[in-house]
């Protein structure tokens, strides 16, 4: 066949499937929101949940999910930017950080069921924390932190060593140069892993059913149980509790996620264009 | 003073990795020590051959749902994979920048719903539509094939592209000057030299779909036979994890630590085996 | 003339494999010594020996001394950093730091403690004019340092060594990307600075040590062979090698 012929038609099934991506994400998107978002008010996130979710808001779950969210963040981020300082820049390349990287490599891989199981032992049974907040964030920071730890890598090594000489030879310590150099110039990149992270975190369920409950109620301290989002909207789709609700809460989550996306973008792109 | 400041807070870091890789360690640790005595107890054939799971009998094979995980992933794999490597190849090869430039944040958008959300959408739009074309209930390894497969497109997309990509302007070069065409380029060429890249993008997704929890359990139907067409309804090992869990005691609860444990252990070597195949590429 | 530098029996090795053999060497106060030699005889190792800069990476080991103004440099309790600041660096590449033209000049001094705005830019005023760049980036002072062009990058990289009152100034082959109008400011600025600082300039362009360099040492495979007045090295030198590379029979 005429080679000529055979790229276009090669280029129309190509193009087709990228048409075909496109047609589903946003048929996914509309389809939720044109159902659910005129059901979504005032009343609706700021009122509690009454009868299992068949009627009233779901302001309970957008604080259990804003609380397991902030503190899940709170705890992972630290962590995961040191370890992953540590070994860009305080030990050199080994078989010891190797296998730190193949280890967090594979954690990243885990699907979050396991998560839920390990945090279910540890955190809710063991460590006697029962259903809370903090069982259920303490798992989401052990999801978040392979992830974390190696956005923060690879940002870092993007930075030139050039850099670091530089630094040096006017008689800069390491964590000067380390703070006033590299950390800055790799920030756009930490950050746009940790809120992606964070984005997870919202969208989280499966991890979230065994360690940090099912209340419907606002949590009062990190030590009460609560219900995210997510995992609300996974019951009232799943038991069939109320549609409506259910599409309105899809609603509020994916809009959520949107905000979440838009805002690691435009720090990916705005703040790169910014600091060179 | 400013270098004890200095010694302080690389102590201080080096703490914290130490923290943080003891962390993962025990993540690791607590699964098997959980799961692994069970297996012993039970014996590694008879729970991965055994075709019958009946908690209130003691009795724990997974056949099933090591089929019906298979079966679902190659399902989302057959459909993802080719969607997805065919709108790498136009976004790199063929698309002008705006394309690009929208399609990028799309995939990634793609990336971000929530699996709830996606699992609902099946429910609720597809498994009617099977329901009406094929018959049955709706609930079925095709359905959950179909949810995967959109679901690990945007893995499999953005790793093709960046394999795509890596490959060197030369070898494009050369081919386009003895006349071939774009197309027959790709073919010829690029893909050839992007092959463990986009393998392991495909690897990857495998992982995804194989871990894959929430919207599978809304999909699937759930039954516990073995599945002898895609049409019938199955239920994953995630699945079973994710229903049980909550009033599983004793043997159950370890029963299903040990399904942990064969699903950890699978996706290790998909692990192992994604790196492998990008050290060889290396050393070509 | 006074000795500046002094080294000792100096030898620099990576594991088992030895990048510079023991030599001796006196740098004298307010002279430019250039450094020529063939790629890989050890002379930008032995740059970053004299500002400790190779112990950034822990697979190169130093014996022997540096004296600098009779102090050994290479002894347990020195503080590196405030070596560093005695010595100056200008790379082969122009390295600015993702900053503006300005936070580039005041990064020295303020790793050191010096905040004061107006103390800062009267200080960056005189390098620039030092370094010949103040008339091209007295309004600019603000934009991305990568805008400037290579050559007006290496002359910001040598105003930012000036910054720290350094004592001595290592260039590390400052002109190997220039363009021959860059390249001659950063000569002129070389000459210029003798008179406050003491130079050691790495080359391989052997005419431009020639042009700049009040001695010449010349480098060969890791060993110093060869040390001298310039004119002196150029018309007539005591080596063979050294003649041989001067001439061009090797290179």
């Amino acid at each position: 066949m005429n080679p000529k012929l055979t790229q276009k038609i090669a280029k129309s099934l190509l193009c087709g499937a990228v048409l075909l991506t496109s047609v589903v994400l946003f048929f996914i998107i509309f389809y939720i929101l044109y159902h659910g978002l005129s059901n979504v008010n005032w009343n609706f996130l700021t009122g509690n949940v009454e009868d299992l979710g068949k009627k009233g808001g779901i302001y309970p779950t957008i604080v259990s999910t804003i609380y397991l969210t902030a503190l899940s963040v709170f705890i992972a981020a630290p962590l995961g930017i040191g370890t992953a300082l540590y070994l860009t820049c305080y030990t050199e390349e080994n078989l010891f950080t190797k296998i730190v990287r193949f280890g967090t490599d594979c954690l990243a891989a885990i699907p979050s069921i396991i998560f839920g199981l390990f945090g279910f032992m540890l955190f809710v049974i063991y460590l006697r924390l029962s259903w809370s907040i903090l069982s259920g964030a303490l798992t989401l920071a052990s999801m978040m932190l392979p992830t974390i730890i190696r956005t923060t890598e690879e940002a870092i090594r993007a930075v030139p060593s050039s850099y670091m000489d530089v630094n040096y030879a006017l008689g800069g310590t390491k964590l000067q140069g380390i703070v006033k150099i590299i950390l800055p110039k790799a920030l756009p990149g930490i950050l746009t892993g940790v809120i992606l992270s964070m984005g997870r975190a919202v969208s989280e369920t499966a991890a979230l059913i065994f360690t940090a409950g099912m209340s419907l109620r606002v949590p009062v301290s990190m030590f009460a149980s609560g219900r995210s989002m997510a995992v609300h909207f996974y019951s009232l789709a799943r038991e069939g509790i109320s549609l409506t609700n259910a599409f309105a809460t899809a609603s509020v989550l994916m809009i959520t996620v949107l905000i979440i996306n838009i805002v690691s973008y435009l720090i990916m792109h705005l703040f790169l264009r910014k600091y060179i | 003073m400013k270098y004890y400041k200095e010694i302080i807070i690389e102590k201080c870091i080096k703490l914290v990795a130490m923290s943080t890789i003891s962390i993962l360690i025990l993540i690791i640790f607590f699964i098997f020590r959980q799961g692994v005595p069970f297996l012993v107890k039970y014996g590694l054939p008879n729970f991965i051959l055994g075709q019958k799971w009946l908690p209130q009998e003691n009795i724990f094979g997974i056949l099933p749902m090591i089929i019906g995980s298979l079966w679902v992933t190659i399902g989302a794999l057959i459909i993802g994979v080719p969607i997805g490597v065919a709108c790498a190849i136009y976004l790199v090869e063929f698309s002008g920048k705006h394309t690009k430039l929208f399609f990028k944040p799309a995939i990634e958008l793609l990336a971000g719903i929530p699996s709830v959300v996606y699992g609902f959408i099946g429910i609720m739009v597809l498994a009617p539509f099977i329901r009406s074309t094929f018959g049955g209930s709706g609930l079925s390894i095709l359905t959950a094939s179909i949810v995967l497969g959109i679901m690990i497109l945007p893995t499999i997309v953005s790793i093709s592209i960046d394999a795509l990509s890596a490959v060197p302007l030369s070898y494009k070069e050369g081919s386009i000057a003895m006349g071939a065409t774009n197309w027959q380029t790709i073919v010829m060429v690029l893909l050839p030299a992007a092959r463990s890249g986009i393998l392991a993008g495909v690897i990857l997704g495998m992982g995804r779909a194989i871990g894959e929890t929430m919207a599978v359990i809304m999909v699937t139907g759930n039954s516990l036979k073995i599945p002898s067409s895609t049409l019938d309804s199955t239920r994953t090992m995630t699945s079973n994890i994710a229903l049980e869990m909550g009033y599983a005691l004793g043997d159950h609860r370890a029963a299903l630590f040990a399904t942990a444990v064969i699903l950890f252990i699978f996706i290790l070597l998909l692990n192992i085996i994604t790196m492998t195949v990008i050290k060889s590429k290396k050393t070509r | 003339m006074k000795k500046k530098v002094v080294i000792e029996n100096l030898s620099v090795n990576i594991g088992k494999k030895s990048i510079i053999r023991k030599f001796n060497l006196d740098i004298y106060e307010h002279e430019i010594l250039s450094i020529i030699g063939p790629a890989n005889s050890g002379k930008s190792t032995f740059l970053r020996a004299l500002n400790r800069l190779l112990d950034i990476n822990p697979s190169f080991s130093v014996k022997g001394k540096i004296f600098i103004d009779g102090e050994n440099i290479y002894r347990k309790e020195i503080q590196k950093n405030e070596l560093r600041k005695r010595i100056g660096m200008i790379f082969a590449l122009p390295t600015t730091l993702p900053m503006s033209v300005y936070d580039n000049l005041a990064y020295g001094p303020r790793l050191h403690g010096e905040t004061a705005r107006s103390k800062l830019l009267a200080k960056a005023r005189e390098c620039l004019i030092l370094s010949s760049l103040w008339d091209e980036v007295k309004d600019r002072l603000d934009i991305p340092a990568v805008r400037l062009s290579g050559g007006q990058q290496q002359r910001l990289c040598l105003a930012r060594a000036l910054m720290v009152s350094p004592e001595i100034i290592l260039f590390d082959e400052p002109c190997s990307g220039l363009d021959p109008v860059s390249t001659a400011k950063v000569e002129a600025s070389m000459i210029k600075l003798k008179k406050k600082y003491t130079i050691v300039l790495v080359t391989n362009n052997t005419k431009q040590a020639a042009r700049v360099g009040d001695r010449v040492a010349f480098f060969l495979s890791g060993d110093l062979v060869e040390v001298g007045k310039t004119e002196k090295i150029f018309t007539a030198p005591k080596d063979e090698r050294t003649n041989g590379y001067i001439t061009g029979r090797f290179g």
